[in-house]
């Protein structure tokens, strides 16, 4: 995984955007839970790397998501799916970029190919170093809304 | 789909699916990608496997490579590099049942990455604190309100306490 401050600066921009803030809290919340579950499973379940695998793939997203949005109220589940789908899918999209030795990040298609993928930019034992491209990413998410407030 | 109506199957649907798949997953990676322990069990079964070894320790080097332990399972790595005996490594490589050894293909030292690898999980507790923080604001978190309460006519919301 990239560092969960990488993750936040990559949803925190498009969040933005999203003018109900709690919509905008999901959409940060749905970057976060492909981790929040495998690292669950692997540190409190005691779960194999094999098993947590779909949890960074795009039908295991969709499934965390489907499921996490029931626990929002219904009139906002439907818009609260699609923020989490939206995080959860940023979250792989972010660790793509990541060099695994050639191994792959994420195997995007599972079940239906068990091909992995990985883009090979970023040590992933280097993420500390995005810090500052975080932080300004951070500030403009910041400013974005910042704007839209006066505007309001 | 979205709807209160049979609330405790859809959960349960979701979970139990995403279960399956893990399972699926668990039973195809015991066949496409072995831990060690399992290589070296079946040498000849998993000759040319690529593995990738997370939490591998040094524990002998000398000119022609060097060995590791990786959670109890030991094995010689060739051909031989900048390692020490005591180091942590990742290492990525190809499983030869002749020996049995491991190919060495790439590696990194995780004492290089020391440092910054701690700021990276102190970083991401605060992150994470934060954002749950932030969820909360928005969000109530009542364990007790049942979304299924809100089907008969009730609080479909769940916004009485």
């Amino acid at each position: 995984m990239a560092d969960l401050f990488t993750h936040l600066a990559s949803a925190r921009l498009p969040a933005a955007f999203v003018r109900d803030r709690r919509i905008a809290a999901l959409l940060v919340i749905g970057t976060f839970l492909p981790d929040l579950v495998s690292k669950g499973l692997y540190w409190i379940l005691r779960c194999s790397d094999n098993f947590e695998t779909p949890t960074h793939t795009l039908v295991g997203v969709a499934l965390i998501s489907y499921a996490a949005s029931l626990m929002v109220e219904e009139r906002l589940r439907r818009l609260g799916f699609a923020a989490l789908l939206a995080g959860g899918v940023i979250h792989i999209a972010v660790d793509l970029l990541k060099d695994n030795m050639g191994t792959g990040s994420s195997r995007l298609l599972y079940p239906f190919s068990p091909r992995s993928y990985e883009l090979g930019l970023i040590d992933p034992l280097d993420v500390v170093f995005l810090a500052p491209f975080n932080i300004v990413i951070l500030w403009a998410a910041w400013s974005i809304e910042r704007k839209r407030r006066v505007q309001q | 789909m979205f709807s209160n109506r049979s609330f405790a199957w859809k959960l349960g649907a979701a979970l139990g699916m995403a279960a399956l798949l893990g399972v699926h997953s668990e039973r195809r990676g015991q066949s496409t990608s072995p831990d060690l322990g399992r290589c070296l069990a079946e040498p000849d079964r998993w000759e040319g496997t690529p593995l990738r070894l997370r939490g591998a320790r040094v524990t002998e080097s000398d000119a022609s490579g060097f060995e590791i332990d990786v959670h109890g399972s030991r094995t010689r790595v060739v051909p031989a590099a900048r390692v020490a005996t005591g180091d942590a490594i990742l290492l990525a490589g190809t499983f030869r049942a002749q020996g049995p050894f491991v190919q060495l293909v790439e590696f990194r030292k995780l004492e290089e990455h020391g440092e910054p690898g701690r700021l990276s999980v102190i970083a991401s507790i605060l992150v994470l604190s934060g954002v749950l923080l932030n969820l909360l604001r928005h969000f109530a978190f009542r364990p007790g309100v049942i979304q299924v309460k809100g089907v008969e006519g009730g609080d479909p919301a769940g916004t009485e306490a």
